[in-house]
């Protein structure tokens, strides 16, 4: 084989090799990231949360009617929807919540330890922690173990309290927080039995994921109460933790259970945690979605074009073709010839592909949350461009092979 | 004029003779400006004036009081009751309006449906009606602070009450009656420039607006922010407390009242300083729609970071055409040189690729509206929150024609000039 003819040739077609060669390298690139981003994506999908997450659904409701300002009413209405949902079959167990794990934004509040000196500036991860209020066994129906001291009892809660002592400031409650929030709140003592702004801790839990988009430690910081918030005007939430194999069965008849037991409430999404985790990522997924159907139609432009190339050169060089024939190549040395074309194309694409790829790259990771590319990822998507171009050469290649001898000797 | 439709039938029937190849060419150029083309759609939505005739005069209010943070933290954009109030009381403004988004649950109070509509709540202060120009239909604003009187938007009106005057009719939210004294026309805001800060600037406008003291006194449920020690316990409770949720706008027509309302913020921020709050470094700020919707970066970074790689794609899909037609006109050559041989010179032969061009880029164009349209349905199903921000109007639908044209030319012009500059003896051989 001979690397000079070829690169002769090809400086023939200096523009049309050029052109293929960029086309080549930006479709490397593209696809290198769009794999990054799908990546990225599946990986925050998969990612252990470190609660039960295969087995609960949840519940956003909100009351329509102006009866639901007596507190007293809104409670009971809620300890009967509970009773009701825990009697389905296939249901383990089931709490109200004032917010629920796998969000944005929320109810949230600054932590610290109640003797923080008043001049000390607070960690900006303690200024935003998430405070959930649930009924004693909010921890346990997440599927949250206790790792620490003891779970919340009927006396920790303070809903009562709440809605009837004139200052409230006056309430000291219990609460069980997060292992890398007591360590953050407290980082040279143990924190169990200590009090904070927000209450005495009595219990520490093993984190789990409750803020996935926030980027530190604060990712598994949470303050878990017991107290049945009733607040006409706000969203409320239920957890329902079902056995296995029953949840699609159980979801089906939550809306009418609930509003079997008072209709005047707008159930707004009844979804399983594992719904609500995709939906929490549906941009991002969307995202991967549409670069991967920009990376196919690159794809398959790239073949296109491929095979005009090489279809383009096999009708420019008959002449020639039918002279080497002539002159004794056989038929596979034809074809390795147009292959070699194509081949040497993608290499000269690989190379300047390193650098489309690490531009595209910088050039996202500007306006969005990007990984940087990998030599693994790379050689795939060179692999996959010089498949997809050899099998786009093929019909050109062979059809070359058919270019007769006898060529020669009609067009000399 | 007549060399024309001579040079147009020859590319038609060009065109005919090629035309698996020009399929091929012009469907994969096509699908290249599509996709660029249904990204503008979405970023030129995304990133438009909602009030160009004063977007320069209305600003938004940032105040820079927010107690316990860092020094250079960014201002945030939420004011607690009496900030705002201190800022309805100035003189300077044209116009001024505070505001705060809530939500209930209401019907009509004599319908015999029990049935109750979501609604989403704008209360607010009476300049907001001349500042942001929302259009009556019937009727006008409340004329009282305290007054249980609402205005209704014309998709709740529809939804309600089947449309038409409702001025006099009465809602029944919470168990209470509230009087509509005012229906708004169709209003289309986008983006709804004074609700981007909370992610939601491609919402429609809202159900009801309501005078805030009216909403806070009946406890419509509010987004609070309070880093204090203040016990808040309910909505109406925040009136001289330490709870931030208002926002403020100021309509300043002229320098010299923005001059002046700077100047009055910076009063307000000393005056608190001297009761001893803490200040950060960070001025008070005045920001006009345009530069309070970068600010609130309202455009999808991911539809930025999309846009970048269908520029690629785009250009991917350029190189691919102007090398197919590259071999199309090597293969045609013989024709080019023959057309020389008779009498046709250079410039003519390059005219008559221009009217190829132009035909090209016409069919290219029609293909790219279908593809554009294709590929934004696609997008909306991938991004269900771009449904509110991804209109075709006449301006995309000529800038899609105009994108094909241009770029079949581009496409065109290399090979084009290859095919010109082919010397006669070479062909004639």
């Amino acid at each position: 084989m001979n690397i000079k003819a070829l690169f002769k040739a090809l400086r023939l077609r200096k523009f049309a090799t050029t052109l293929l060669i960029l086309q080549l390298s930006l479709t490397i690139g593209l696809m290198v990231n769009t794999v990054i981003l799908t990546a990225s994506t599946i990986e925050k999908l998969n990612k252990p949360l470190g609660f039960d997450v295969e087995q609960l659904i949840t519940v956003d409701l909100m009351p329509t009617s102006g009866a639901y300002r007596d507190t007293d009413y809104y409670q009971s209405i809620t300890q009967q929807d509970i009773a009701k949902i825990s009697a389905i079959d296939g249901v383990i167990s089931a709490a109200h919540y004032n917010q629920l794990p796998i969000q944005r934004g929320g109810w949230n509040g600054n932590m610290q330890a109640a003797d923080f000196p008043e001049d000390a500036v607070l960690p900006v991860e303690l200024r935003y922690v998430p405070q959930f209020y649930s009924s004693k066994i909010g921890l346990e129906n997440l599927g949250v173990e206790i790792i620490e001291g003891r779970t919340l009892t009927d006396a920790d809660d303070i809903t009562k309290d709440f809605y009837t002592l004139q200052d409230r400031g006056k309430i000291e409650q219990n609460i069980i927080i997060t292992q890398s929030l007591a360590k953050a709140i407290f980082p040279n003592r143990p924190a169990l039995g200590e009090l904070t702004n927000n209450g005495r801790v009595v219990g520490i839990a093993r984190d789990f994921t409750i803020s996935p988009t926030r980027k530190g430690i604060d990712k598994t910081f949470g303050l878990f109460g017991n107290f049945m918030y009733s607040q006409a005007d706000y969203q409320q939430h239920y957890v329902v933790r079902v056995e296995p194999g029953k949840l699609a069965q159980v979801q089906a008849q939550l809306s009418d259970t609930i509003l079997s037991v008072q209709a005047e409430r707008d159930i707004i999404r009844v979804q399983s945690m594992a719904e609500r985790l995709k939906n929490f990522y549906s941009q991002d997924a969307g995202l991967a979605s549409l670069f991967g159907m920009l990376s196919l139609l690159m794809i398959v432009v790239t073949v296109v074009s491929s095979f005009a190339h090489a279809h383009f050169h096999v009708t420019q060089q008959r002449k020639f073709i039918g002279i080497r024939r002539a002159l004794g190549a056989r038929k596979k040395d034809i074809m390795l010839y147009v292959f070699s074309e194509n081949w040497l194309l993608n290499l000269g694409a690989s190379i300047v592909g390193i650098a489309t790829m690490i531009g595209l790259n910088i050039a996202l990771s500007q306006v969005i949350t990007i990984e940087k590319p990998t030599a693994l990822l790379y050689a795939l998507a060179v692999f996959v461009v010089f498949v997809s171009g050899s099998l786009a050469t093929w019909l050109p290649a062979y059809k070359t092979t058919k270019i007769s001898p006898v060529i020669a000797t009609k067009t000399l | 004029m007549e060399m024309f439709n001579y040079y147009l039938k020859l590319s038609f029937r060009n065109l005919i003779r090629n035309r698996l190849f020009f399929i091929l060419m012009i469907s994969t150029l096509a699908v290249g400006v599509g996709v660029f083309l249904a990204n503008i759609a979405i970023i030129k939505s995304m990133s438009s004036d909602p009030i160009p005739y004063k977007s320069d005069r209305i600003f938004n209010v940032s105040l820079n009081i927010w107690s316990l943070d860092n020094p250079d933290a960014e201002l945030i954009e939420v004011m607690r009751y009496n900030d705002a109030m201190h800022i309805l009381k100035n003189d300077i403004a044209t116009h001024t309006m505070v505001h705060y988004q809530s939500k209930v649950y209401t019907r009509d109070i004599n319908a015999k449906s029990l049935t109750r509509h979501q609604a989403i709540v704008r209360a607010t202060t009476q300049g907001f009606f001349p500042l942001t120009d929302a259009p009556f239909a019937f009727g006008g604003v409340w004329q009282q602070d305290y007054a249980k009187q609402i205005v209704i938007g014309d998709t709740f009106n529809q939804q309600v009450f089947g449309g038409g005057n409702s001025v006099g009719k009465t809602l029944e939210i919470g168990g209470k009656p509230f009087e509509i004294v005012g229906v708004l026309k169709p209003w289309n805001l986008k983006p709804v420039f004074y609700n981007a800060a909370f992610d939601q600037a491609f919402n429609s406008t809202d159900d009801i607006y309501a005078p805030i003291e009216t909403a806070m006194d009946n406890e419509w449920a509010i987004d609070l922010r309070n880093m204090s020690t203040d016990r808040i316990h309910s909505v109406s409770d925040n009136r001289g407390k330490n709870g931030f949720f208002l926002q403020a706008f100021v309509q300043l027509d002229t320098l010299e009242q923005k001059q002046l309302m700077q100047q009055y913020l910076d009063n307000y921020s000393q005056h608190r300083k001297a009761q001893g709050e803490y200040l950060r470094a960070n001025d008070n700020r005045l920001l006009d729609v345009n530069e309070w919707l970068t600010h609130q970066k309202v455009v999808d970074e991911r539809m930025l970071a999309f846009a970048l790689a269908s520029s690629l794609f785009l250009a991917v899909c350029i190189f691919n055409a102007s090398s197919l037609l590259l071999a199309r006109y090597h293969s045609a050559r013989f024709e080019t040189g023959l057309r020389r041989a008779v009498g046709a010179r250079m410039k003519d032969v390059f005219y008559q690729g221009v009217v190829e061009s132009m035909l090209i880029g016409s069919c290219c164009a029609v293909l790219t509206l279908l593809f554009g349209w294709l590929f934004l349905q696609i997008s909306m199903t991938l991004f269900p929150a771009l449904k509110q921000t991804s209109d075709i109007d006449i301006t995309l639908i000529l800038m899609g024609i105009g994108i094909a044209l241009v770029t079949s030319f581009i496409s065109m012009l290399y090979p084009l000039i290859r095919s010109c500059r082919t010397s006669l003896s070479t062909t004639l051989k």
